[in-house]
């Protein structure tokens, strides 16, 4: 098995379900999962791990501004800076890889989360011909998370 | 070795040592009991014996006294002697008649066994016949005290004349006696002889048999010795055994000093070898695993994983390359107590090397080489033809997917749209032989199956359609690119290379499906095609009739075709026939037509399949009409199929022949007749709706 699997996949997913229900009680719903190689549906603030080993690519939780200001007030957090809301978006990417660690082991290595304000919905050198697209839903907004990582060949 | 198996090895020894005593017991009494026979005897003969003294005495004591009295002397000596003598003899001669206590030689009281011999019987008889009388006249002698002359001349007289008489008959008792126990002697001896050639006979086995058994055992010991140093000598491995000071022991595989490119020793000291061949880091812990090994505190299986000289790499000045050695160890236990421990040393330079190569072979793309013989083989214009086809089918896939939880529509008919195009997809990589991508999409489907019951997704649940549609569109990238070097080739190496025409390359891709389906399904067809109309269309047309003609055929072959017995038995060719063409009528219209002559659609077997399937009540069916059952055939998810397979089952084939006959625009026609044909008919046109003849006959055509 040289690709992903479903069950990686679910890894990932989980992660950011298990956060949300968490912090706030209410648990985040799952979109159906596509494909992409271009236009992501990107979102004010993207959190960003990649992976090594043996895998190599990234990982994308890019969510609304609307949907972080909401998270910190549930987690009582008044500060809403610009630089609060990166935290957070770099928070939840952080448990993803850390949710992502325990399962991969040493096969995987991930990276501390970079966080980006407004990147781009255009991705530069993706690793995989095309990305994994799942619509994070919750309450009623929409973050999207973005698996571009392949199992090196 | 147990207990047990020890008494059964040694049974035989036991049991023999055991019969000999036996026997020895046996023989020993006997000898006891013939010891006392003997003695018995020995005191008949000496008594027999002294009776001829007795009597010899007798009279001469007679004789003594009528000597003494003539001269007027009685000498009451003689008087006590004659008393004497004739009583001893008398009391011996009854013991010899009757058996009894008698005065011994030594005057002891011993006890005198009557005779039982026949002479020796009649000897005494006639001593007793002569000494009754005797008897009565040495009585008033011995009795008298003064001279009695005619009493002592009458016991005198007829000692004279019996004296001898009674010698003879006591010396006959003795000669007879004598004779008795010398015969019963030598009986004696010829048995305690046979007794002692068995016992010796027997001890003879004993010896043999244990000498055996012994020699046996030594021989096993000897032979297992022998093998153990073949083992030694041949095995590849390197085998030593340790002692608690780390000293090799006596025996040792031969192969181990070449393996660690020193000589090794019986006795010599194991630690020093190692030093030189591993760095003074993996020495150490080796040392100290070594040592932990000894200590028996940890588990054996526990040790295994901290064993550093797992694949370590050495060079001894003879290596050229360095090596990787792999050393064992292993506990030889006594008592809970380590006594040795078996090293075991492989040079495993050859499994590393390999695994290094193939894990940099890993890093290369690797092409499967059944995938390309097969892509050499197919018309490459078809090739990309199907490859555009799958990749628009998969993005459109990809759609439906992205857009699954935007729309308010049916999910079910989402699952319809996916299965239609999966399908279309299989069914063409089947006719084109790509048998990967066939089996893809037969994957694909068995996980639509599920979601096609259901109204809406679990986005979760279905995780695995975006990674089987990754997978497809990965294999479809890797076929483009294997296809872009071949075209590539072929038009650098033949300018002259020319595609084959639509018409026969669709009729190839027809031909080698229904050859599979065929096989598959256990039965024979024969393909008709006139196809060469479909050069004169668009090609999206003509790879839209190949689509239509390929579910048809699966169907054709998996419903309609009879197996060749059933035919057969119905009077028809053992062979099925399925005719396709594409022909022009004299209004310059095009019909597409395919047709065989199979069992055709009769509604009263699909009522029957309804109803066996379990998803239709008897009511339901009962209500629908047959125009209604024959429209079943073409709802999405309805199938007859027993069991479905990669041919059949899934209930998509006539959906997706409708949906394709849509997208052309046409009018389709079912003419069918119980057991003789069925044919579907279209004309190329705007209208979709199909009209169904189940009435028909031949002329139709």
């Amino acid at each position: 098995m040289s690709d992903l699997s479903e069950k990686d996949i679910e890894i990932f997913i989980e992660a950011i379900g298990d956060y949300f229900k968490q912090i706030t009680k209410e648990s985040a719903s799952v979109g159906v999962a596509y494909l992409a190689k271009n236009a992501f549906p990107m979102n004010d603030y993207t959190g960003v791990i990649t992976v090594s080993a043996d895998y190599e690519g990234a990982l994308y939780f890019s969510a609304p501004s609307a949907m972080l200001r909401h998270l910190l007030t549930a987690m009582k957090e008044t500060n809403q800076s610009d630089e609060n809301l990166l935290d957070a978006v770099g928070e939840i990417a952080n448990t993803i890889s850390g949710n992502a660690r325990k399962y991969f082991g040493e096969n995987m290595v991930i990276s501390i989360p970079e966080k980006i304000a407004y990147l781009p919905d255009n991705l530069n050198e993706l690793v995989r011909p095309y990305a994994y697209v799942i619509i994070i839903k919750w309450k009623h907004y929409s973050a999207s998370l973005i698996v571009d990582i392949s199992r090196k060949r | 070795m147990s207990s047990k198996s020890t008494l059964n090895k040694y049974l035989g020894i036991i049991f023999a040592v055991s019969l000999f005593l036996v026997f020895n017991l046996a023989v020993l009494g006997l000898n006891f009991y013939t010891s006392s026979t003997l003695h018995n005897d020995a005191v008949s003969i000496n008594l027999s014996g002294r009776q001829r003294m007795l009597s010899q005495r007798t009279t001469k004591v007679l004789l003594t006294m009528q000597v003494d009295a003539a001269q007027g002397k009685l000498d009451p000596k003689n008087t006590a002697e004659l008393k004497k003598v004739s009583s001893l003899f008398d009391t011996t001669l009854n013991g010899f008649k009757s058996g009894g206590t008698v005065v011994g030689g030594d005057e002891r009281p011993v006890y005198l066994e009557k005779v039982s011999d026949g002479v020796a019987k009649h000897s005494v008889d006639e001593a007793l016949r002569i000494w009754q009388p005797y008897k009565q006249l040495l009585v008033p002698v011995i009795n008298s005290t003064y001279i009695d002359d005619i009493r002592l001349d009458m016991a005198t007289d007829y000692a004279r004349e019996h004296n001898l008489k009674l010698l003879k008959l006591m010396n006959d008792l003795t000669t007879q006696l004598e004779k008795n126990t010398k015969t019963k002697a030598r009986n004696l001896q010829l048995i305690q002889t046979i007794a002692m050639v068995l016992s010796l006979l027997l001890f003879a086995n004993i010896v043999f048999n244990a000498l055996r058994k012994l020699r046996s055992a030594d021989g096993e010991i000897e032979k297992a010795q022998r093998e153990t140093t073949e083992i030694l000598n041949t095995v590849k491995e390197g085998l030593i055994l340790l002692d608690p000071q780390l000293s090799v022991g006596s025996q040792f595989s031969s192969s181990v000093s070449k393996i660690l490119q020193h000589e090794i020793t019986a006795n010599m000291p194991f630690m020093p070898v190692l030093e030189q061949l591993v760095s003074a880091e993996i020495y150490a812990s080796a040392k100290d695993y070594i040592e932990l090994l000894f200590g028996n505190k940890v588990k054996e299986s526990l040790m295994l994983s901290l064993n550093p000289l797992t694949e370590v790499k050495v060079q001894t000045k003879n290596d050229t390359t360095p090596r990787y050695l792999s050393f064992q160890f292993n506990r030889v236990v006594e008592e809970k107590r380590v006594l040795h421990l078996l090293v075991t040393v492989q040079d495993v330079t050859e499994q590393v090397t390999q695994a290094e190569e193939l894990s940099k072979l890993k890093g290369q793309s690797s092409i499967n080489l059944e995938l390309l013989k097969k892509l050499l083989q197919v018309d490459t214009f078809q090739l990309r033809q199907f490859l555009n086809n799958a990749q628009t089918g998969l993005d459109a896939l990809n759609v439906i997917l992205a857009n699954a939880d935007k729309r308010a529509a049916n999910q079910g008919e989402l699952a319809n749209q996916c299965f239609r195009i999966i399908h279309a997809i299989k069914g063409e990589a089947a006719a084109i032989g790509l048998e990967a991508i066939e089996t893809q999409a037969h994957q694909f489907e068995e996980n639509l199956v599920s979601l096609r019951k259901k109204t809406s997704w679990d986005a979760q649940e279905i995780l695995s359609l975006p990674v089987m549609l990754s997978a497809m569109l990965d294999q479809i990238r890797q076929i483009e690119t294997i296809v872009n070097v071949i075209q590539e080739y072929r038009q650098v190496n033949s300018s002259a290379y020319k595609p084959p025409t639509i018409s026969t390359s669709v009729s190839n891709n027809l031909k080698r499906l229904a050859e599979q389906v065929c096989q598959n399904q256990n039965k024979n067809v024969e393909l008709k095609l006139n196809l060469d109309l479909l050069d004169r269309m668009e090609t999206k047309t003509a790879h839209q009739l190949q689509q239509i003609a390929i579910q048809l055929i699966r169907n054709g072959i998996y419903h309609g075709i009879e197996t060749p017995s059933i035919r057969l038995a119905k009077g028809k060719s053992a062979h099925g026939e399925i005719l396709i063409s594409a022909l022009m009528n004299p209004e310059g219209a095009i019909d597409f037509i395919v047709r065989d002559d199979g069992q055709g659609i009769v509604p009263s077997r699909i009522r029957t399949s309804m109803i066996a399937s379990g998803r239709y009540s008897n009511e339901i069916v009962s209500q629908l009409s047959d125009k209604e059952i024959v429209g079943k055939l073409f709802e999405p998810g309805f199938s007859t199929a027993d069991n479905p397979d990669k041919d059949a089952g899934r209930g998509v084939g006539m959906d997706l022949v409708q949906s394709l006959i849509n997208e052309i625009g046409g009018d389709l026609k079912i003419d069918t007749k119980a057991d003789v044909f069925t044919q579907f008919a279209f004309r190329l046109s705007k209208h979709a709706k199909p009209s169904i003849n189940l009435n028909a006959t031949e002329a139709v055509v």
